[in-house]
C-alpha cells in the first residue's frame, strides 16, 4: 500500500462533506449552548445527532489511517491527536461537575471542537497530497517566513476565536454597540470588562487581517505555482471579507441565531484553510525558490543606518505621496471653507502618508517581478536587492495598520475606513488584478488614487459631500491621460513585462485618441464645480486657461505623436494637477 | 430663464455625451481589431464582457455625478 490513501474518485467528495460535518457541529453546538439560545431545542437535538457521528467519523478516519497509512508517523500522530480531541469534547460534556450555566463553559468546548476539525482537515488534505510529498525533506529555508506567516495567523485565529466565544457568550457585545469603534471612540473613558473584551477581540481582528494580508500577498508574489496553496489563500481572503461584514453586522441586526451561524461558518472555513496552507506547505515546500526572488545583494550589508533609512524612503514614493496629499489638503480647505485646525491638519497629512506609503511599498514588494523587467523601474530597491522581499512586506504593512489606527484613534472612523479602503483597492485590486488582466487597469485603477480628497473631506466634516465627489472624479479623470502619455513612453518595457497597457493593446495611434477624449471628459469635469458654487470665478478663469493648454498638447499628441509630445503631455499633466488643486485651495481661502 | 450656471451646465452635459458616445465608439473599433488579432500570447488577451464593464463604470460615474450637479444648481 502506497502512502497515500487511496479511496478512489469520491475522496475528495467525502473531505468537504465530512469538513462541512465537523463545521456544523462546531456552529451547532455554540448556538445550542449560548445562554440566550437555551430554549433553542432544535439546535441542542441537532448538535446532539451530529456530535455523536462526528465522534464515530473521527474515529473511522484514525482506524483508516492506521490500517492503510501507518508507515506514515505524521498520519498516525495527527489522527490519534483527533481522537483524544473528540473524546476530550465527549467528556467535557458528559463531565458532571462541568456547570453548562456558566458564560464561559463553551469557550474550551469551541476551542477544542474547532482543533479537532483542524487535525481532521490536516490529515485528509495531507493523504490527497503526492505520495512523493510525505518523504520529503523539511521545508526549505526561503519558504520559512510563509510558513511561520501562516502558523502566526492559525495561532492569532485561535486567539480570535476565543476573544469572539467570551464576546458572544458573556453578551458582552452589547458594551460597545457600534463599529468598528466603540462608544465612537477607540479607547472609551468607561472601560468596563465587557468593552475590554470587546477591544480585545476588535484589536485581534486587526492583527489577523494584517496577517492574512502577508499570507495572501506572499502567495500572489511567490506561491501561485503551487494550485492548492493559491487557491487556499483565496479562500482565506474570500471568507475573511465574509468574516468582517458579518461581524460588522452584529450591531446593527444583533446576535441573532442565523448571523451567529454565518460568523461561525466563515471562522470554521478560514480556520479549514489555514490548515490546509500550514498541511501542504510542511509537506511539500522542500525545494528553495528561486534565488532572484528572495536574495539580498551583498552591497545591502554595508550600508549605513542613514543609507538603509534613505532605501526605505524611496520605496515609499515620495512624489506620489507629496501630490496625493496635495489633494488630502485642498479637500481639507474646501471642506473647512478655510484652513482646518492645524493638529487636525498635521495629524491628518501623517496617516495620508502612511496610508500612501504602505500601499506604494506593497505595490513594490507585489510587482517586484515586472519591475525588474522594465528600465523605467528596474532600479528599485525591491529590485536590486537592497531590501529583502520580507523586510518590504512587513514595512509596507507595519506603515499601512500605523495609517488605520492614527485614523480611527485621532481623526474620525470615516476617515480612517476610506483610507484603509483605499489601500485594500490599490493593492489588492489594482495590483493584483487589474494591472496585468485589462486595458481598462489604470481608469478603474485610478480610484485608488483618487481616494485621499475623500480622506480630507472625511477628516474635516465626518461625511461625503458632491464637492468631495467632485475632486475624486478630477482625479479619477485626469489618472487615464496622464498614464497613457507615459506608457506611450514606455510602451516597450510594458510589452516585455506582459502589463497590457492601452499602447500595448490597441496602439498608438488609438491610445492617443483615447487621450484625446478622456483629456474633455477631464478638462469639462473640472470646470463643473463653479456651477454649483463650489468654486468662483477665479477658480473657473484659471482651470479653463490651464485645462485649453491640457486639450493642445494632447491634441498635438493625436495629430502627431511622437516620444516628444507624449514626454510633454505627461510632464504637463504632471504640474496641471498640482497647480489646479492649489488653486481650488486659494479660491476657497480667498473668495 | 435659465441662470449662466444652467446654461453652462447644460453645454457641459452636452460636451460630455458627444465624448462619451465617441469614446464608447472608438473602444467597440479597439476590441473589434483586438479580437482579430492573432496573439498566441493568452495572458494579452482580455475579455470583451469585462473591457465592457470597466468602460460603463466611469460613464456610470459620470452620470450620477452630472444627476447630483443639477440637483445641486
Amino acid at each position: 500500500m502506497p502512502h497515500k490513501l487511496t479511496l478512489g474518485r469520491n475522496l475528495p467528495t467525502l473531505t468537504v462533506a465530512f469538513c462541512l460535518w465537523l463545521a456544523l457541529l462546531v456552529i451547532t453546538g455554540t448556538i445550542a449552548g449560548q445562554t440566550d439560545y437555551a430554549d433553542t431545542a432544535w439546535a441542542a437535538l441537532l448538535y446532539g445527532a451530529i456530535d455523536g457521528v462526528a465522534a464515530i467519523a473521527v474515529t473511522t478516519v484514525a482506524l483508516l489511517a492506521w490500517r492503510y497509512n501507518r508507515r506514515s508517523r505524521f498520519s498516525i500522530m495527527v489522527a490519534f491527536g483527533a481522537v483524544a480531541f473528540a473524546a476530550g469534547q465527549l467528556w467535557q460534556r458528559s463531565a458532571p461537575r462541568w456547570d453548562w450555566s456558566h458564560p464561559l463553559a463553551l469557550v474550551p468546548h469551541l476551542l477544542v471542537a474547532m482543533l479537532t476539525l483542524g487535525v481532521v482537515i490536516g490529515l485528509v488534505t495531507a493523504w490527497q497530497l503526492p505520495a512523493t510529498a510525505t518523504r520529503h525533506s523539511g521545508i526549505d529555508r526561503s519558504h520559512r517566513f510563509f510558513w511561520l506567516s501562516i502558523l502566526l495567523t492559525g495561532l492569532s485565529f485561535l486567539i480570535l476565536l476565543v476573544t469572539g466565544s467570551v464576546v458572544t457568550n458573556t453578551g458582552a457585545g452589547v458594551a460597545c454597540p457600534d463599529w468598528p469603534l466603540c462608544r465612537g471612540e477607540i479607547f472609551p473613558s468607561m472601560l468596563t470588562t465587557g468593552v475590554m473584551i470587546n477591544l480585545l477581540h476588535r484589536f485581534m481582528t486587526v492583527a489577523f487581517g494584517v496577517l492574512v494580508a502577508a499570507v495572501i500577498l506572499q502567495t500572489r508574489r511567490y506561491y501561485l505555482r503551487y494550485p492548492l496553496i493559491a487557491r487556499w489563500s483565496t479562500v482565506l481572503g474570500v471568507t475573511f471579507v465574509g468574516q468582517i461584514i458579518a461581524g460588522g453586522m452584529y450591531p446593527l441586526l444583533g446576535y441573532t441565531p442565523v448571523l451567529t451561524f454565518i460568523h461561525l461558518g466563515l471562522s470554521a472555513a478560514m480556520w479549514g484553510s489555514l490548515v490546509v496552507l500550514a498541511t501542504v506547505c510542511a509537506l511539500t515546500l522542500d525545494t528553495p525558490l528561486p534565488a532572484a526572488e528572495i536574495g539580498l545583494k551583498p552591497e545591502a550589508a554595508t550600508l549605513t543606518f542613514k543609507q538603509k533609512a534613505g532605501v526605505y524612503f524611496k520605496l515609499t514614493k515620495p512624489w506620489i505621496m507629496i501630490l496625493l496629499l496635495l489633494t488630502t489638503i485642498t479637500a481639507m480647505v474646501i471642506a473647512a471653507e478655510g484652513l482646518p485646525a492645524m493638529p487636525l491638519l498635521l495629524l491628518t497629512l501623517l496617516g495620508g502618508a502612511l496610508s500612501s506609503g504602505g500601499a506604494s511599498v506593497l505595490n513594490s514588494y507585489v510587482d517586484s517581478d515586472i519591475d525588474q523587467l522594465m528600465s523605467r523601474t528596474s532600479r528599485r530597491a525591491t529590485v536590486t536587492g537592497l531590501v529583502t522581499p520580507h523586510e518590504t512586506l512587513i514595512f509596507g504593512l507595519v506603515l499601512s495598520t500605523l495609517s488605520f489606527l492614527l485614523f480611527a484613534a485621532l481623526v474620525n472612523t470615516l476617515s480612517a475606513i476610506l483610507s484603509t479602503l483605499g489601500i485594500l483597492y490599490y493593492v489588492f485590486f489594482y495590483t493584483l488584478y487589474l494591472k496585468r488582466s485589462t486595458i481598462h487597469n489604470i481608469i478603474i485603477g485610478g480610484a485608488a488614487g483618487a481616494i485621499p480628497p475623500l480622506v480630507g473631506w472625511a477628516a474635516v466634516n465626518n461625511n461625503l459631500e458632491l464637492s468631495a465627489f467632485y475632486l475624486f472624479a478630477i482625479i479619477f479623470f485626469w489618472t487615464p491621460p496622464h498614464t497613457w502619455a507615459l506608457a506611450l513612453m514606455v510602451e516597450k518595457d510594458y510589452a516585455k513585462a506582459r502589463v497590457p497597457m492601452l499602447p500595448v493593446m490597441i496602439g498608438e495611434k488609438e491610445t492617443t485618441y483615447q487621450i484625446l477624449l478622456y483629456s474633455a471628459l477631464l478638462i469639462t469635469i473640472t470646470l463643473l464645480p463653479f456651477t454649483f458654487g463650489m468654486l468662483s470665478w477665479f477658480y473657473l478663469a484659471i482651470a479653463a486657461l490651464l485645462g485649453a493648454r491640457f486639450m493642445q498638447l494632447a491634441w498635438q499628441l493625436w495629430r502627431n505623436y511622437t516620444k516628444a509630445t507624449s514626454r510633454k503631455l505627461y510632464k504637463y499633466s504632471q504640474s496641471y494637477l498640482a497647480v489646479l488643486f492649489i488653486i481650488m485651495a486659494l479660491d476657497r481661502a480667498l473668495f | 430663464m435659465l441662470s449662466f450656471a444652467m446654461l453652462f451646465f447644460i453645454a457641459a452635459t452636452v460636451v460630455l455625451a458627444v465624448v462619451s458616445v465617441l469614446l464608447g465608439h472608438s473602444l467597440i473599433r479597439a476590441y473589434t481589431q483586438m479580437g482579430h488579432r492573432q496573439d498566441p500570447d493568452h495572458h494579452l488577451r482580455p475579455s470583451i464582457i469585462l473591457e465592457t464593464v470597466w468602460t460603463l463604470m466611469p460613464l456610470g460615474l459620470l452620470v450620477v455625478l452630472l444627476i447630483l450637479t443639477y440637483q445641486a444648481i
